[in-house]
């Protein structure tokens, strides 16, 4: 087996097949029902519910048809406004979520960075903070008249920062929505070979400037997977513009779905054709990113070797401004937010006016005899731990499937796959409500509903961060081991499994955080008896109770930060075990 | 729902394809022909016993969890039902309960919303059930339904707040029309009117009332729009903002009395919406017995006292108290719209208010 470095892997019609063995050709059948199993599971999971979305949307009021009404929704000037307003956030943000991202990614896995185990861990905060919190976390820190970075510091220079503003809406999605392109990124950086930094170096290339032109490149297609669906979540962020633009009658996609969706009596058709709006913008950007994926190189960086990867050394100087970068941003991004919440838990009634009046732990004790709390915590854990676990194994099946495969099907998994990121979990909430409380499954009334809703919105999510591990894994492993005789399933096993673990680590530890703070389609889906926390926080702050909501999203973050330490660190117990 | 709309597909795409098809056409054509056939209700006096057979009783309720939990935690104590709760806003309910009716799979047995409307339009879905509450002898006329098929669980007043020290010396307004006087300019929050029921109709009367021009002139004062009025009590209180139309009566008085906050609030002097909460059983209620003996339990003076004394809204009982910080229920220059014509128009109603509220940029 030789030592495969970069190379292209050729288009999958290119690809050699070895020798077959009986047990080959056996596995090839079982590989073919599988498949049909796995494209009926999804079939189900996504297509069912988005049928729905469309019966729905196109029954009219009055029980007749709402065909004028679908089409007339898209001359409507609101819905045009939401797009611009929608764009002209969501591509600036993503663009810089992608820039911090991808650059804190390679300062914490590839150089030796101050604290870079603690940036590491802190740096995804904020995407375990519901946007709804953190949003409310920004308005008490920067809100033009009352934010207490404006009366602390800014007022006495003169300047006032307004989060409200265009820039400051920008600011906030970026802070939220980087951690998700740095997850990404920095699990495709742990795995490249640093042999290829080496010979950069070797060819006289100082390591510095080698490490950013020779990792950023050969990660691209994870970044650029992660750009994808980073920019999809943008567009369906509702929280964020919920808080910061509608004060404004600003209105994004999201927001206006969700405005439809709420007059009276509901206006599922205007919902309905928004959310196709949104739909097949997602659907042109993933397909531009496919194509341009295909017009590249694609970089196969995993070969049969094992590696340590080498941090680079910065130099002193060097290492100090990186760090200062690094850590200057945690400071802005994570602590102040904390901090602010923190401040709001402090007052039994907050007023922005920090005298030691009201002071006191009056919100953290309530907090801890509140039973409603704990049953939510309970009921979010197991649900979010239970659905990706599953969504796992699916996603893993499935993206084995279309990469190792030359077989039919392959484009549809991809789009089944895809789609749930671009219907806004508002609109897909519609849709299962409606799947799942008509015969013949009704799930609805139980948690499992929740848990359907979940496997099928988060689908993406594992989808994308199996996929670009086995992205760069060479299939002459897999080659070499089906040679020697190994049916599919043993090879599957031995080989494939072992090496995208940390990718499928890196899916669980997503998708379990945005399961444990989803709140767009549970609310609508939950019932009495199965609360979950994200449901219970948007209670109190639609009760006003913000003291409550910020010392319990304080508890929230801790936990699941330490929860996903705990999984990140058995999961490298186990990888080292299996190499 | 359409039942029975049997459609083959013509397309051959994959078996699993027409299976999903088939599953979907299976579920219309299932969800047409269900019929539910109830357990008998019932009379008054029995209903603590049927009712504690049937188990449980579910309430879907607009008032927010902290005091329904109160509630609904007495009445558990003193029949021994548990009382599964769904809370939500108006809105939300509303599309709820409309989705599972139509599904045929109603979730609820004792339905509470401050958006008089829905009551209305269930009414006449015959959805809402008929029964003549023994509680309903002690309220006046106008906050039952004559049909006896809704009573009132609880009203709220529509006020504007203030904090004293952000208005910073301006006096603050005392009537609705001084809110489109420039000096408050940049000082005002208000309900979104798309997001609530209560704003909506508040906006919805002030048009009413006094015409278009002063919404427009509030429109041109910049207000912080938010979507609900504990949203709006947090800019107030914090002096983010200085006013809050559309406030809650209750809202402010229990952030100002309850929780010592810098809120203060006027009853305007020309006019005050007051927003009657409807309380109902569904006709298809799971639990019908336990159903009545909520509904009964809420409208109580038991109960009556601890929406005054802990929520802080106005109880519509004729033997209810006074309350503290309050004028009288009684005194309120109360205008009741046309429900049912609100209930109807509310589309074009909405599209009105947006246009208005819309800043002149």
């Amino acid at each position: 087996m030789d030592l495969v470095a970069t190379r292209p892997a050729g288009g999958p019609a290119s690809s050699r097949r070895p020798e077959r063995g009986a047990s080959y050709v056996q596995g090839r059948r079982a590989g073919a029902v599988g498949r049909l199993l796995l494209i009926g599971i999804l079939l189900v999971l996504v297509c069912y519910p988005i049928l729905w979305i469309f019966i729905r949307g196109l029954q009219g009021r009055d029980g007749g048809g709402a065909l004028g009404r679908f089409f007339r929704t898209y001359s409507e000037p609101e819905l045009v406004e939401a797009l611009v307003n929608s764009l002209t956030v969501n591509v600036p943000a993503t663009a810089l979520a992608v820039v911090i991202g991808s650059l804190f990614a390679w300062a914490v896995t590839r150089t030796d960075v101050l604290g870079g185990r603690f940036l590491d861990k802190l740096v995804v905060v904020p995407f375990v903070t519901m946007t709804l919190v953190g949003s409310f976390a920004w308005v008490v820190l920067a809100a033009p008249r009352t934010g207490l970075l404006n009366v602390a510091v800014f007022n006495r220079l003169g300047i006032t920062i307004d989060i409200y503003s265009r820039p400051g809406i920008i600011f906030v999605m970026a802070v939220y929505f980087m951690p998700f392109v740095y997850l990404f990124a920095s699990g495709a950086l742990r795995r490249v070979d640093p042999a290829l930094e080496d010979a950069s170096v070797i060819c006289g290339r100082n390591r510095f400037s080698s490490s950013l032109r020779i990792m950023i490149p050969l990660v691209a297609p994870a970044i650029l997977g992660a750009m994808i669906l980073t920019f999809a979540m943008t567009m369906e962020e509702f929280g964020v513009f919920a808080i910061l633009a509608t004060p404004q009658r600003e209105y994004v996609l999201t927001t206006l779905i969700w405005r439809y969706m709420n007059s009276f009596p509901a206006d599922y058709t205007g919902a309905s054709a928004t959310a196709c709006l949104l739909l097949a913008i997602t659907v042109l950007v993933v397909w531009a990113q496919r194509r341009l994926m295909r017009s590249r190189r694609s970089f196969v960086t995993v070969g049969g070797r094992e590696y340590r990867p080498a941090r680079i050394h910065l130099g002193p100087v060097g290492r100090v401004v990186v760090s200062a970068l690094c850590w200057g941003y945690v400071a802005l991004a994570v602590v102040l937010p904390a901090l602010g919440l923190l401040v709001v838990s402090l007052y039994s009634v907050y007023t922005a006016n920090l005298t030691t009046d009201g002071l006191g732990l009056d919100n953290w004790r309530r907090l801890a005899q509140n039973g409603s709390v704990l049953e939510a915590a309970r009921n979010s854990f197991f649900l979010s731990l239970g659905a990706s676990l599953a969504t796992l194994v699916l996603t893993t099946a499935a993206a084995y499937v279309m990469h190792r495969h030359v077989s039919r099907g392959k484009g549809l998994i991809l789009f089944l796959t895809t789609v749930p990121v671009a219907v806004p979990g508002v609109v897909l909430a519609v849709g299962i409500f409606q799947a799942y409380i008509h015969p013949p499954v009704v799930l609805y009334g139980t948690v499992w509903i929740l848990f359907v809703a979940y496997v099928t919105r988060h689908l993406p999510y594992g989808m994308r961060a199996v996929e670009a591990s086995l992205q760069q894994m060479h299939e002459d492993l897999e080659h070499s081991a089906a040679v020697a005789g190994a049916g599919r399933f043993r090879v599957f096993c031995t080989i494939v499994l072992p090496l995208i673990a940390p990718g499928m680590a890196a899916g669980f530890t997503i998708m379990f955080i945005a399961m444990f703070r989803e709140l767009s389609s549970s609310v609508l889906l939950y019932s009495s008896g199965n609360i979950v926390n994200s449901v219970l926080m948007l209670e109190m702050y639609g009760q006003g109770n913000n003291g409550e909501l910020a010392a319990l999203s304080l508890v929230l973050t801790v936990a699941t930060i330490a929860f996903v330490a705990m999984v990140q660190r058995l999961t490298r117990i186990n990888l080292t075990q299996s190499g | 729902m359409s039942a029975h709309r049997h459609r083959r597909p013509t397309m051959r795409v994959r078996s699993a394809c027409t299976a999903v098809l088939g599953i979907l056409v299976l579920g219309i054509a299932a969800c047409g022909g269900e019929e539910t056939t109830g357990p008998p209700i019932a009379a008054d006096s029995d209903l603590p016993a049927a009712a504690k057979q049937e188990g449980v009783v579910s309430w879907y309720t607009s008032l927010p969890e902290q005091y329904s939990k109160v509630i609904a935690d007495k009445f558990t104590e003193k029949y021994g039902i548990p009382v599964d709760l769904f809370v939500t806003g108006s809105m939300g309910l509303q599309n709820k309960l409309a989705e599972e009716a139509n599904a045929g799979r109603l979730g609820a047995d004792v339905f509470h919303s401050s958006y008089p409307p829905s009551f209305v339009l269930l009414k006449e879905e015959g959805l809402l059930a008929t029964y003549d509450s023994p509680e309903y002898e002690a309220y006046p006329p106008d906050y039952v339904d004559p049909d006896r098929t809704y009573g009132t669980f609880r009203a709220t007043g529509v006020v504007i707040a203030y904090n004293p020290e952000a208005l910073g010396g301006t006096p603050p307004p005392t009537r609705w029309q001084d809110l489109a006087d420039p000096r408050y300019r940049g000082m005002i929050a208000a309900a979104d009117p798309q997001y609530g029921g209560t704003q909506f109709i508040a906006d919805h009367m002030l048009v009413q009332k006094y015409g278009e021009d002063l919404l427009r002139g509030i429109a041109a004062q910049q207000p912080q729009l938010v979507d609900s009025q504990s949203a709006e009590a947090n800019l107030i209180i914090t002096g983010e903002r200085a006013i809050g139309i559309d406030m809650n009566d209750y809202e402010a008085w229990s952030s100002k009395y309850r929780r010592g906050a810098p809120i203060e609030y006027v009853y305007p002097e020309d006019h005050v919406t007051v927003v009657p909460g409807y309380l109902a059983v569904l006709e298809d209620a799971p639990h019908p017995n336990a159903a009545r003996l909520l509904h009964n339990y809420l409208l109580s003076a038991e109960a009556q006292k601890i929406v005054q004394d802990e929520v802080g809204a106005y109880s519509t009982r004729r033997d209810a108290e006074p309350i503290e910080g309050r004028p009288a229920f009684s005194s309120l220059p109360v205008t009741q719209p046309d429900w049912k014509q609100l209930g109807e128009d509310t589309t074009a109603i909405q599209d009105q208010l947006n246009d208005l509220m819309r800043q002149p940029q």
